[in-house]
This record gives structure tokens, C-alpha cells and sequence, in this order.
């Protein structure tokens, strides 16, 4: 199912035809990028593998019901497996920078405020994670 | 971190992520953690390993108290070092603390000096100085009768706060006086004729989930908006003029987040995340019929009025559009694993509406 955005935030980014914006969604533990130039990428936190492994010794169990739909999305995005031991942790803030080429995520469970630097393509590149 | 951030801010430089906490600490990190700090803190941290030895010894402790104290001292020596878990690794500065849980936290430059805002939990708002002078109090707004949970500045430069409080709060912060006291749970339930979800009911009470500046440079109107959890409407309301009125904006979904987009030619449109999940008005019933889009567009027309615009809808529909759900995740009885549907809208409720959890409860005084 999908859930609502619990946080949003935008910014604008003179792209090539000169005027652009960024916009930011989260929705659980997944952050959602687009551009008004309709490019998209997202991004959610790293699973640690022991939890992966668990996911693959059980792989009956508990399919994501969203993993088809996911397919029909806009290119780019890449379906990450959900782990079925911890969860993983939501976001609770965005902010970018007045400039727009960096975004700030706070998450609650593991209590991480990670920076982040957005390329022209609204890639994300992780630069810190604290 | 070694608590959960419950707000952060960006100074006005862009230097600086300025971090809120629960337990009332702010701290202070570079955005860019540089290689030297690393380095420095590294170094403070084998300072800290260093062994203790209390300055006192057998022969200068008489009383047979001091005697056991000192026992305990060295027992607690031997045991080794705190344990240096609880710090984090990286460059952090503590620049403020309360001494209950921070909600909002907001920094501004008048001239050339800085400040940072913070507010709690007991309906304090604080007036600071801004880095490195952030030890010093300016002052106190002081006027809240119950929780704060947001501070914003608007275009104007004015505060405007709001929290467990039926009114939103307009302030002269710099000379920490309240200034206009905005009815804000009167328009909503005039519009609804009660409570949103249970018409004709009037008991419920407003938690203020988020206020927003307008920043609309075309017009003179210094506005807000502000959205209040399981409220599916925003209340706009322009600060400075004659009328004292929000103006109830009401939308498909309880509003959870908001963002401007500056369009094409400098047009301000308002990006509005709506619950599709949850019954509007409800942060517990769940809607038979889930909504299909995520997000909403307001922009102001030319009189100022907010009204729906679908400019961005078309670019953005891969971004706001649902999925429809075949298997009803919660609410439907026949579900074999009904505990963890119950478990995961919990989890659900607890992450979209955490707002009101603030208000204290009579008898549960903490």
C-alpha cells in the first residue's frame, strides 16, 4: 500500500532551460526526488546484511504487495527489498540548502542526520551520515 | 546522534545544521564535517581515556565517610572509563539547553546580528543569541498556555507560534511581546460546524502540526498558513492587516506537510501532502476508499485568494499518484496476519500524527 508523504520540502535549481525546482517527498523510510524536468530518483537507508540474509532464507514469506506496481513507476526507481526483521527507520525531516545542491534527512530509529548532495541529473550522492 | 532530533535548522550561512532533541539539548555540526575535526575529535576522545585518580589518598582522608567515598572513587577507576559509547564520533557542539523536550527550533539574521528560536514543550519560547554567543538568553516569549509546537518567521519578519493552544500567537520578538493572539480552532470548527469527523461535536482541541510563511514576493501580504494534525483543511491567515480571520482552505485529505514551489516566472505554488489513508478529520479511522493522489496544489490568484491549480499536477503525478491497494492492509477482518496490519497502521498513526501526543494529560504531571 502506499503511504502518504509524511514530510515534503523543495528548492530551486536553475536547471538548462534556465528555471527549475526539486521536489522532496517521504513516505516511511523512502525519500522521493523529482525535477520539474520530470527526472526522478529515490533512496532509502541501508539495510546491515544480516538482516538481507533473512530476507532471502524466507522468501515465501511476505512478498512487498506494492513490488509489481513499483514496475510501472517512473524509470529509475529501484525497488529495495524491505527487511522483515528490523525495520528501517523513518524519515522524520528534510531541508535543503538555500542553493539547493544539498539536502539534510534526519531519521528517528537510528537517530541519523545523513547530508546529501543533489547532482543536475536529482541524483542523490550521501556525503555524511551522523 | 546519540538522541533523536525532534527539529533541526540551517543557519542563515548554510554552515551550520543546528539540531534540536528531545531531552532539550540543541547542538551545534558542521554541514561539511571537515578531515581536521575528525582529527580533533579524535584526539579529544584518547584525552578522555585518561585514567582518574582522586586527588585524595588514605593519609589525607580522616573521617570514615570520606574513607568509603574514596573506596568508591577508586572502584569506579578501576572499572575503567565511562563508557564513551554515548558520544558521538564527530564534531558536535551543545549551544542550548532546556530542561523540557524541544519541538522547533529556527535561526534569523536581523542586521548583523544572529539568533536562534527555540521552543518546548512547556510553552516557553527562547530567545538566543546565535553562534558562538548562543549561551547568552536574550529572552523569553512568554504567553502559551500550552504546548508549542511551531515557530516560523514570516515574510515580515514577525513570529508566529502555535501549539496545544486554540489561538496562534503573533509576536514582537525581539522585545519578547505578544502582539495579537489569532483565534485559530474558532474558524475550524465554524467551518465544520463542530468537529470535522463528528459534526456538532466541539470538544476536540487544536494541535498546530505545522505554520508556514508565504513567500509570495508579488504581494504585499505578509501570510501564513497553518495546518493543525487530522485537520484536512490549512488556515491562512494575513498578519498586519485589519482582519483578525483565518480563512479555512479546506482539502481532500488531513494535511500532513507543505512545501512552495517557485514555478516558472516566479509563481508561488503551495505542494500539499494529504493523508489518502486515514478518514478526513480521523488520525484513527482508517477510509474505505483510499484517495488517489499524495499531494495537492493551492496557489494565490490575483485578489489573494488560495485556489486549486493543477499546474504542476501533470509533471507530478508519478510523484503524488497511490497505489491501489488490492488487499486491504487494515480494517478487514479476514486478514490472516491481522496483528501485524494492526501493528503496521499503529506504526502508521504514531509517524503522520505525533503533534498532540505533546499535550500533557491532567494527572500525568511530568
Amino acid at each position: 500500500m502506499t503511504l502518504p508523504y509524511q514530510c515534503l520540502t523543495a528548492c530551486t535549481r536553475p536547471g538548462a532551460d534556465g528555471h527549475g525546482w526539486l521536489l522532496f517527498g517521504a513516505t516511511g523510510s523512502e525519500l522521493v526526488v523529482q525535477s520539474s524536468t520530470g527526472a526522478t530518483s529515490n533512496w532509502s537507508p541501508e539495510i546491515p546484511t544480516s538482516e538481507v540474509k533473512v530476507r532471502y532464507e524466507s522468501p515465501n514469506k511476505d512478498p512487498e504487495p506494492a513490488l509489481e506496481d513499483e514496475h510501472e513507476g517512473p524509470p529509475g526507481k529501484r525497488v529495495k527489498l524491505t527487511p522483515v526483521v528490523e525495520p528501517k527507520p523513518n524519515i522524520l525531516h528534510l531541508k535543503t540548502t538555500q542553493d539547493g545542491q544539498h539536502l539534510v534527512v534526519v531519521t528517528a530509529e537510528d537517530k541519523c542526520i545523513r547530508v546529501f548532495q543533489i547532482d543536475d541529473q536529482c541524483r542523490l550522492k550521501q556525503l555524511s551520515q551522523r | 546522534m546519540a538522541k533523536r532530533p525532534s527539529s533541526i535548522a540551517l543557519t542563515a550561512d548554510d554552515t551550520t545544521i543546528l539540531c534540536a532533541d528531545k531531552f532539550g539539548d540543541v547542538y551545534a555540526l558542521p554541514l561539511f564535517p571537515s578531515p581536521e575535526d575528525e582529527q580533533e575529535v579524535a584526539l579529544e576522545f584518547n584525552d578522555e581515556q585518561q585514567k582518574f585518580t582522586p586527588s585524595a589518598s588514605v593519609l589525607t582522608v580522616h573521617s570514615g565517610r570520606n574513607r568509603k567515598a574514596l573506596e568508591e572513587q577508586l572502584k569506579q577507576a578501576q572499572k575503567g572509563p565511562k563508557q564513551a559509547k554515548e558520544t558521538p564520533k564527530f564534531r558536535h557542539q551543545l549551544i542550548i539547553g532546556h530542561v523540557s523536550m524541544l519541538t522547533d527550533v529556527a535561526c534569523t539574521t536581523v542586521g548583523s546580528r544572529s539568533y536562534i528560536l527555540t521552543a518546548d514543550r512547556d510553552e516557553h519560547i527562547r530567545v538566543s543569541r546565535g553562534i558562538p554567543q548562543s549561551h547568552i538568553i536574550e529572552g523569553f516569549c512568554q504567553g502559551h498556555e500550552d504546548f508549542v509546537s511551531r515557530i516560523c518567521f514570516s515574510k515580515a519578519g514577525r513570529l508566529v507560534s502555535g501549539g496545544g493552544d486554540p489561538y496562534l500567537y503573533v509576536w514582537e520578538w525581539m522585545s519578547f511581546r505578544l502582539v495579537e493572539k489569532l483565534p485559530l480552532q474558532g474558524p475550524i470548527l465554524e467551518h465544520y460546524k463542530g468537529h470535522p469527523y463528528h459534526p456538532g461535536t466541539t470538544d476536540f482541541k487544536v494541535a498546530v502540526s505545522g505554520i508556514w510563511s508565504v513567500p509570495n514576493s508579488a504581494q504585499e501580504a505578509d501570510e501564513v498558513l497553518v495546518a493543525c494534525e487530522g485537520i484536512p483543511a490549512l488556515v491562512s491567515f494575513k498578519l498586519g492587516g485589519s482582519s483578525r480571520t483565518g480563512k479555512v482552505l479546506p482539502l481532500d485529505g488531513n494535511v500532513l506537510d507543505l512545501s512552495f514551489i517557485e514555478v516558472d516566472g516566479g509563481r508561488i505554488t503551495a505542494a500539499v501532502s494529504v493523508d489518502h489513508v486515514h478518514q478526513l478529520g480521523s488520525t484513527q479511522e482508517v477510509r474505505q476508499e483510499p484517495g488517489t493522489s499524495r499531494l495537492q496544489y493551492l496557489s494565490s490568484n490575483d485578489s489573494g485568494e488560495w485556489e486549486h491549480d493543477r499546474t504542476l499536477a501533470e509533471v507530478l503525478e508519478g510523484f503524488s499518484r497511490t497505489v491501489p491497494n488490492e488487499e486491504r492492509e487494515a480494517g478487514s477482518a479476514s486478514e490472516p496476519n491481522r496483528g501485524t496490519a494492526d501493528d503496521k497502521a499503529k506504526a502508521l498513526r504514531d509517524l503522520l500524527y505525533s503533534v498532540e501526543t505533546l499535550r500533557k494529560r491532567p494527572g500525568t504531571e511530568d
